[in-house]
């Protein structure tokens, strides 16, 4: 009788790669599940490359929604809930794209944040797990991972890694298969990364999310006959996994076992950072979930109706960690800083110059200022890189502000001296030619996206309160 | 330039709002370090040095804003102002600098071997060596004119009367910022507001064992 009057909802995950849907009966404390399909839009794609959703994505997008809603409602669905996740967080053009969907399917597609996205992603790969006083939450991710430690259901500990099955295997692991020397490297920079972050030793069981371990469950069942009913992988299963990722090549994994090939070739790089985080945590095993955010929404609407965001916000709302808001901080003004390259490297305003000075004086601030909680041998790396770039917008700047002091002053001066002040100001112009010269080749050649990961990660993390 | 002293044993896990106290005080006793310079205009590298320093303590007040009291940002602008003035002191020793380099046959007003030095040093300290080397680039200063040479000469001891000018600006505004005690000011501000956080870092005892 409960069953028929709990309600059918519908929630849509609008994620870097996929656009997922679940549909559920909703219980404040469990699900029925009646639906789960996901299609591989990826938007981050064109995000990634352009900083915005383009046209076809948009459009492959605004398709999928139209197709999940009228699934939806063949369910009886009573509500649709659509929240979007990082890539529309970053997606210069995210407001008309929640415009679009609003306008051609009416549904209200709510932009969450990462603090928000943790917890809904804990709420839902928890809710079946049953009870423990302790447990960790990792949400695998082509671009980042997620790790939250709850104990007696209260979030005590979470980060958000920019670490990746798609990111690492980018970095280190271009060649198919793999050669032993690209994941010898791998290793070696897992190991150290995880272990400078000192991870909480606090949570005996591990609960793994993504695509990256629900695929490793589908292979460890696939090549060594595992029962199909059989949810955790043991640090042995993870081990024979990366035997054979390594040793065959992705066309073969995904002809053999059944993997997208999309999937199987970044499936290494994700077996390896699920090794070293349980190396890192000394678990043997870890249970992997095929449910996340959109089972969260669900629960947390079914606990707290129409307020259900905020609820989880509030839940959330934990005073800010040293680390956290020195990631937070660090990033926004190095971006802040790049946002004036484009605007330096056009030669239009010598305004741009100081701007962009500025910004790296701030970040500069910043990171003296977080620098206690950074990892010291690769934040003096990213310390040297934006120190060069403050000292050539420095001379540059500084000599503009030579020039535009004697300009002003000429006119107060007697004849003689002007003529000695302009020949002085002939040879600072050449001087700021040349700097200018050597500002424009630098700033050509910064690398900003990869700045902002290597200031992200020289961010260390502590152990659980 | 003087850098930023690491700190030590802040707890990356411990609240923002206790780090930030700490970092503060630290970067302002590095301000104050320079205070006995202050009297001293001749030492234009340490009142260089202040300037950054104070420059450090505004910056480290503005970015942890959210976690000090209100009461911080009219220190970090009141910080602004004596930056300023420093700034200004700086860019006319600068530009004292490039002309005692450019004019080094007597029409500068060095007397003594130490003064000589002590330009010298200058020179090195306060000029890019790209900067030195393309007004010094020996065909330039060669077609150099004799009435050029005498007009920069003339500005050069303009210049002059402009740093002695910058420096009693600065100078009135610290006397007025030791008279008011600003320093305890910003200890104070930092004090206060304080107690229940630091009931809250008992409590949890996270930053104890998270300094590593």
């Amino acid at each position: 009788m409960e069953k028929q009057l709990a309600p059918v909802c519908a929630a849509i995950d609008v994620g870097s790669n996929t656009i997922h849907i679940v549909v559920a009966r909703c219980f404040p404390a469990d699900l029925e599940i009646l639906a789960d399909e996901l299609e591989l839009v990826r938007i981050g794609e064109s995000v990634t490359a352009n900083g915005m959703i383009s046209p076809e994505k948009m459009q492959a997008a605004l398709q999928t929604l139209k197709t999940y809603q009228t699934l939806a409602e063949q369910y009886g669905a009573r509500k649709i809930l659509v929240v979007a996740t990082e890539a529309i967080r970053q997606a210069s053009n995210s407001a008309e794209f929640i415009a679009r969907v609003h306008q051609e399917t009416g549904l209200e597609m709510l932009v969450i944040s990462g603090e928000a996205e943790a917890a809904l992603t804990f709420l839902g790969a928890t809710y079946e797990a049953g009870k423990h006083a302790q447990v960790g939450v990792m949400d695998l991710g082509g671009g980042s991972l997620e790790l939250v430690f709850a104990q007696h259901g209260q979030i005590a500990w979470r980060t958000s890694v920019p670490i990746g099955s798609g990111w690492l295997h980018d970095q280190y692991l271009s060649a198919n298969p793999p050669a032993s020397g690209e994941i010898e490297a791998a290793e070696t920079f897992l190991a150290t990364y995880f272990h400078g972050m000192h991870l909480p030793h606090a949570a005996p069981v591990l609960i793994v999310t993504g695509g990256s371990a629900n695929s490793l469950l589908y292979l460890a069942r696939e090549a060594f006959h595992r029962p199909g009913e059989q949810t955790r992988l043991s640090r042995e299963d993870l081990l024979r996994c990366q035997a054979l990722l390594s040793a065959l090549s992705a066309e073969d994994i995904a002809r053999i076992y059944g993997q997208p090939l999309a999937r199987a070739r970044i499936l290494l790089a994700g077996t390896l950072i699920i090794k070293h985080v349980l190396n890192q945590l000394v678990v043997q095993e870890i249970t992997v979930s095929p449910h996340g955010i959109r089972e969260g929404v669900l629960l947390a609407y079914a606990r707290s109706g129409e307020n259900w965001l905020s609820a989880v916000s509030q839940e959330e709302q934990t005073e800010e960690s040293f680390a956290e808001s020195a990631r937070k901080t660090l990033v926004e003004r190095l971006q802040t800083m790049l946002a004036w390259s484009d605007e330096v490297l056009k030669h239009e305003d010598i305004e741009a110059v100081h701007k962009m000075r500025v910004a790296s004086r701030r970040l500069r601030a910043a990171m003296d200022a977080y620098q206690p909680c950074c990892e010291p041998k690769q934040f003096a790396r990213v310390y040297r890189e934006i120190k060069r770039t403050a000292n050539l917008l420095g001379e540059a700047r500084d000599t503009d502000v030579m020039l535009h002091y004697l300009c002003e002053q000429l006119e107060g001066l007697s004849e003689e001296e002007r003529e000695g002040v302009r020949w002085l100001m002939t040879g600072l112009r050449g001087y700021r030619q040349q700097t200018q010269q050597e500002l424009d080749s630098f700033l050509r050649n910064l690398d900003g996206k990869k700045l902002e990961h290597r200031l992200k990660t020289s961010v260390r993390e502590g152990e659980l309160a | 330039m003087a850098k930023a002293r690491p700190l030590s044993g802040l707890g990356p896990q411990a609240p923002t709002a206790h780090n930030a106290r700490a970092i503060v005080h630290a970067r302002l006793e590095e301000m104050y370090a320079y205070a006995p310079y202050v009297e001293s205009p001749e030492h234009c590298q340490e009142l260089h040095d202040l300037r950054i320093a104070a420059k450090r303590v505004r910056y480290t007040l503005e970015i942890f804003a959210e976690f000090l009291p209100a009461s911080s940002q009219d220190f970090a602008e009141e910080l602004a102002v004596l930056q300023d003035e420093l700034g200004a002191l700086h860019d006319s020793e600068v530009m004292l600098t490039l002309l005692r380099s450019l004019l080094p046959d007597g029409q500068s007003t060095a007397t003594t071997n130490v003064e000589q030095e002590g330009r010298v040093q200058r020179q090195k300290t306060l000029l890019s060596p790209g900067l030195l080397h393309t007004l010094l680039n020996v065909e330039r200063t060669d077609a150099l004119t004799n009435r050029e040479r005498h007009g920069l000469a003339s500005f050069l001891r303009r210049q002059e009367q402009r740093r002695i000018q910058a420096y009693a600006a600065f100078r009135q505004h610290w006397d007025q910022l030791e008279q008011r005690n600003f320093r305890a000011e910003i200890e104070q501000m930092l004090a206060g507001g304080i107690v229940s956080k630091e009931e809250e870092i008992h409590t949890t005892s996270s930053s104890e064992h998270m300094g590593s």
